[in-house]
C-alpha cells in the first residue's frame, strides 16, 4: 500500500511546525506531514511527492502569502490532482478569494485562525472519511 | 442670524466680488447713459430756444421794417409832402389836402394798428396829429429832446435824415408803452418840411414777444435795452411786469443774466445756463435784434427744460436701487451657494485625507488580521501540543527509565542536549525535507526500520548533520521509545518559545496598533520622537517586508520634535507602502534618519523601478496615479505633502530605474519649556 501524505503550506514557521505536530498527535504516523513556506514551494513538494510514489490526500493552506495566494495555489493543485481535498486555513481571506476556491478548486472547507484543534481534526476527519 | 449675516457680508470675500461685478457695469452705464442724455437733452434745448428766439426775432425785426418802411414810404408820400406845406403856412387843418392826408394815413393806422401818425415842423412843433387833437401845439424844441422818447426819435430823423426808432416809453397818458419812428419829410429840393412820427404801442410786439409756443411752463422772452446797468424790457414779461422785474432783477442781480444779455444788445448771440431774476437756474439763447439795436433773451428753467432727463435719471435711479437690491439679493445667494460649495469642498478634502489614512489603514487590515490571528493559532496550537507530548513522556518516562542502561542514557542525554541546542525554525521547509531524505537514505543504507518517522523525528529536534554515532543506537528498535521520549522534550522546548515568539509578535503588532492613531485628530502637537513613528509602521508592514524585502536602517540619534504623530506615522506609512509597491515585494528598503543640527532628515531608499521621468513632476498632484484603477486613490503623496509642509517641512523626491529615495526634511523645533536650553547646557 503507497503512502498517504497531508501537506500544510503556510509562510510562517510557526504554524506548520504546530499544526503538524497537532496532525501527528491525532493521526498518529498514519499519514506523512509534509510542509511548504510559500505556494511555488508546495506545488514542487506535490510533484516530488507524486514522483515518489506517494498519494497526496489533503492539502491545507493558508490565503495570504507571498508570491501566489491560497485560493490559487489550491486551483492549481485541484485542476492537476482532482482528487486532492481541498482546505484554505487563514486569518483573513476576502470573501471573493473563498468563494474563488469554493468555485475553482471545491474547498472542502475553510477553517479560520485562531483555530481551535478539535475544529481542525474534526474537518480534516470528515474530509479523510470522504476520501478513503 | 445677525452674526450668519455678519458672516455672509464681512467675511465672505465672495459677495464683495460678485456685488462689484454685477453693479459695476450697471453703475458705468447709468453713468454714460445720463451724461450723454444730459448733453443730448441739453443741445436739444438750447437748439429749440435759439430757433425760438430765432423765430420770434424776425417776426419782431420784420414788424419793426414794415412800420419803419410805412414811416419813410407816409414821409415820402405827396399827400403828407403836400399837406406839410400846408400847415406850415398855417392852412387850416379842414382843407382838401389835409383831409386827403387823414384819410390816407388812418388806412395805415387802421392796417397796423398804430396810435397815432404826427408830423412836427422842422422845429420840433407838433403840427399835426391824425388821432390825438391834443398834441397840436406841443413844442419840443421847448423841453430837451433826450428826455422823451419822441423827442429823441424827432432828433434823429431831423439830423440824419433817415427813418429812425425811439425806445418804448412808459407815459402817464397810455396804458402801454409806446414806441416812435420818425422819418423826415423833405421838399422838392430836399429841403426838411417837417418830420413824420408813427406812434405805436407794444401790444403786436408784445403778442410775439409773449407767444410761449415751445416754451412750455416756464418760458419766456425778454427784449429790451441795457439801460443804467439794468435790462430794460419793451415788454411786460411772462411772469411779471416790467417794473416788479427791474426791481426784481436789481435786487437778485443776475450777472450773468446781465452779461449775456448787454453782449446780445451789442450784436451777440449765445446759449448758455445761468440764474435767473427770479433766482432759478434757466437754460437761455440771446440774440441781436439790429433794426432795434435790441437785445434778445428766450429762456426756460431747467427744472422744466430737463425734466424728461430728471425723470429718466429718476427712474434709472429707481430701477437702481431696485438692481442694487436684486444684485445684493443674487450676490447673497450665490456668495451662500458659493460658500457652502468651498465649505462642503473643505469638508470633502478632510474626508479624502481621512479615507486615505482609512485605505492605508485598510491596506494594513489584512495583513494585520493575518499578523494576530497567526500567532494566536500557532499559540493555541503549541498549548495542546505541549499538554500532548507531556502526557507522551509521562507515559514512556516509566518505560525507558526501566531499560535504561548508562550508555542508552548518554545517547539520550546526547539528542536531548543536541536538540535544546538546535536554533528553531533555521530551515526552510524545503531544507528540512532535504535533509530529510538524505538521513532517510543513510538509516535505509543502514538497515533500519521506520526511516520515515526517524528522520522525521530527527530533523523536528534540528538533528541532521553528524548522524553517525546514532546509527547503532538507531538500529535496536526497542530505543525507538527513548527517541520519541527525547523529541517530546523537544517538542515541549519547541512550543513554549513558539508560544514566546508568538505573544511578542501579537503584542507587537498591538502596540504598533495603537500607536498607529493613538492621538486622536488633535491640533495640538506633541513631543515625538521620529524614529518611534517609523519604528510602529515597520511593524505593521511586518509580514509585507518578511519575505523578499531587506530593510537596512541608517539611524542617528535625533531630538523629539513637536509635531501631529499620527500624521507624520501616515507618511512614512505612505511611503514605505509606495516602496513596497514599487520593489514588487522584492529588494532593499532603506531607511536613514540622520541629525542635520536644525533638522531631521528621514530618507526612505527602495530598489523598485524608479518613477517615470514623466510621471515625476506630478507625483505631488492630488488624484495623480500611476497605479491601475482601483488600486490607489492618488492621493497619497499630495497628502504627504500638505502634512509635511504643516510640520514647515519638505519633501523631495530622486528617482531613476532601481533606485528611488524620499528625502523628508522636518524643522527640529524648540522644546516648549526651557528644557531644550537645559539640555544644550549640559
Amino acid at each position: 500500500m503507497s503512502k498517504k501524505a497531508i501537506i500544510c503550506v503556510d509562510d510562517e514557521k510557526m504554524v506548520l511546525s504546530s499544526i503538524k505536530e497537532q496532525l501527528r498527535n491525532n493521526f498518529l504516523d498514519k499519514y506523512i506531514y509534509e510542509t511548504a513556506d510559500n505556494a511555488n514551494d508546495a506545488l514542487e513538494l506535490v510533484e516530488e511527492l507524486v514522483d515518489k510514489g506517494v498519494v497526496v490526500i489533503l492539502i491545507v493552506s493558508d490565503w495570504l502569502m507571498p508570491g501566489i495566494k491560497g485560493d490559487e495555489l489550491l486551483i492549481k493543485i485541484h485542476n492537476k490532482y482532482p482528487n486532492v481535498v481541498t482546505i484554505m486555513l487563514t486569518g483573513h481571506a476576502d470573501e471573493e478569494a473563498i468563494h474563488n476556491a469554493e468555485k475553482n478548486a471545491n474547498l472542502f472547507a475553510c477553517i479560520r485562525k485562531p483555530w481551535e484543534e478539535k475544529t481542525l481534526v474534526k474537518i480534516i476527519s470528515s474530509a479523510l472519511a470522504r476520501v478513503e | 442670524m445677525n452674526s450668519f449675516f455678519k458672516g455672509i457680508f464681512f467675511k465672505n470675500i465672495f459677495f464683495g466680488w460678485i456685488l462689484l461685478v454685477t453693479l459695476a457695469p450697471f453703475g458705468i452705464i447709468t453713468y454714460l447713459e445720463t451724461t450723454t442724455s444730459y448733453n443730448a437733452l441739453h443741445n436739444e434745448i438750447t437748439k429749440n430756444l435759439s430757433l425760438i428766439a430765432k423765430m420770434k426775432g424776425t417776426n419782431i425785426e420784420n414788424f419793426i421794417i414794415v412800420s419803419k418802411n410805412n414811416a419813410t414810404q407816409a414821409a415820402n408820400s405827396p399827400f403828407v409832402i403836400a399837406a406839410t406845406k400846408e400847415l406850415l403856412q398855417g392852412e387850416s387843418d379842414k382843407t382838401r389836402m389835409v383831409k386827403e392826408l387823414n384819410e390816407y394815413l388812418a388806412n395805415i393806422i387802421q392796417q397796423y394798428h398804430y396810435v397815432d401818425i404826427m408830423i412836427l415842423s422842422p422845429l420840433g412843433k407838433v403840427i399835426y396829429s391824425k388821432n390825438q387833437p391834443n398834441m397840436i401845439g406841443r413844442d419840443y424844441s421847448e423841453i430837451p429832446l433826450e428826455t422823451t422818447e419822441l423827442g429823441k426819435t424827432f432828433d434823429n430823423a431831423k439830423t440824419l435824415l433817415g427813418t429812425s426808432l425811439s425806445n418804448f416809453q412808459q407815459t402817464p397818458q397810455y396804458k402801454e408803452p409806446q414806441l416812435y419812428i420818425g422819418s423826415p419829410i423833405l421838399g422838392e429840393s430836399k429841403n426838411l418840411l417837417g418830420v413824420l412820427i408813427i406812434q405805436m404801442n407794444n401790444v403786436d410786439i408784445a403778442k410775439v414777444i409773449g407767444d410761449t409756443e415751445g416754451l412750455g411752463d416756464t418760458g419766456e422772452t425778454i427784449v429790451g435795452t441795457v439801460e443804467m446797468g439794468q435790462i430794460t424790457p419793451t415788454t411786460p414779461l411772462r411772469h411779471t411786469s416790467i417794473a416788479e422785474f427791474m426791481s426784481k432783477e436789481k435786487s437778485n442781480t443776475s450777472k450773468k443774466m446781465l452779461a449775456n444779455f448787454r453782449n446780445a444788445t451789442l450784436g451777440e448771440k449765445g446759449v448758455g445756463g445761468f440764474v435767473d431774476y427770479r433766482g432759478k437756474e434757466v437754460l437761455a439763447s440771446w440774440r441781436y435784434l439790429p433794426s432795434m439795436n435790441w437785445g434778445m433773451l428766450v429762456k426756460i428753467d431747467s427744472e422744466e427744460s430737463l425734466q424728461p432727463l430728471i425723470s429718466f435719471t429718476k427712474n434709472i435711479f429707481i430701477m437702481g436701487a431696485l438692481t442694487f437690491i436684486f444684485a445684493v439679493i443674487l450676490a447673497y445667494l450665490v456668495a451662500l451657494k458659493l460658500q457652502n460649495t468651498l465649505d462642503s469642498l473643505n469638508k470633502t478634502q478632510r474626508q479624502l485625507i481621512e479615507s486615505e489614512k482609512m485605505a492605508s489603514l485598510g491596506n494594513l487590515v489584512a495583513g494585520v488580521a493575518h499578523e494576530i490571528n497567526t500567532p494566536l493559532g500557532a499559540i493555541n496550537a503549541s498549548t495542546s501540543n505541549i499538554m500532548h507530548s507531556l502526557t507522551r513522556a509521562f507515559g514512556l518516562l516509566p518505560t525507558v527509565m526501566q531499560n535504561l542502561s548508562s550508555e542508552k542514557l548518554a545517547y539520550f542525554y546526547d539528542l536531548l542536549k543536541r536538540s535544546l541546542k538546535s536554533k528553531i525554525f533555521l530551515l526552510s521547509s524545503r531544507e528540512e525535507r532535504q535533509y530529510k531524505n538524505m538521513l532517510m537514505e543513510k538509516l535505509e543504507q543502514n538497515k533500519i526500520e521506520s526511516v520515515d518517522i526517524i528522520a522525521d523525528r530527527l530533523v523536528e529536534m534540528g538533528i541532521y548533520a553528524d548522524i553517525d554515532r546514532y546509527i547503532p543506537f538507531l538500529r535496536d528498535k526497542n530505543n525507538f521509545d527513548i527517541l520519541q521520549l527525547a523529541y517530546n522534550f523537544h517538542s515541549i522546548y519547541k512550543n513554549v518559545s513558539n508560544i514566546g515568539t508568538s505573544v511578542s509578535q501579537t503584542s507587537k503588532i498591538i502596540f504598533a496598533l495603537r500607536n498607529y492613531s493613538h492621538y486622536e485628530h488633535s491640533d495640538e502637537k506633541v513631543l515625538a520622537n521620529v524614529r518611534d513613528g517609523i519604528e510602529i509602521v515597520l511593524t505593521l508592514y511586518y509580514n509585507q517586508l518578511k519575505h523578499g524585502i531587506q530593510v537596512i536602517k541608517n539611524y542617528q540619534e535625533v531630538p523629539d520634535i513637536l509635531c501631529y504623530v499620527d500624521e507624520l506615522n501616515q507618511v512614512w506609512s505612505n511611503l514605505i507602502q509606495n516602496a513596497i509597491y514599487a520593489m514588487k515585494q522584492e529588494g532593499t528598503l532603506t531607511i536613514s534618519i540622520l541629525n542635520r543640527q536644525d533638522h531631521i532628515l528621514v530618507a526612505i531608499a527602495d530598489t523598485g523601478s524608479g518613477i517615470p521621468p514623466a510621471a515625476k513632476p506630478r507625483i505631488f498632484e492630488p488624484f495623480f496615479t500611476t497605479k491601475r484603477r482601483g488600486e490607489g486613490t492618488g492621493l497619497g503623496l499630495s497628502i504627504i505633502k500638505k502634512i509635511i509642509e504643516k510640520h514647515n517641512g519638505n519633501i523631495q523626491v530622486e528617482s531613476e530605474p532601481g533606485k528611488t529615495i524620499f528625502t523628508v526634511a522636518l524643522p527640529i523645533n524648540s522644546l516648549p519649556t526651557g528644557e531644550s536650553n537645559r539640555s544644550n547646557h549640559v
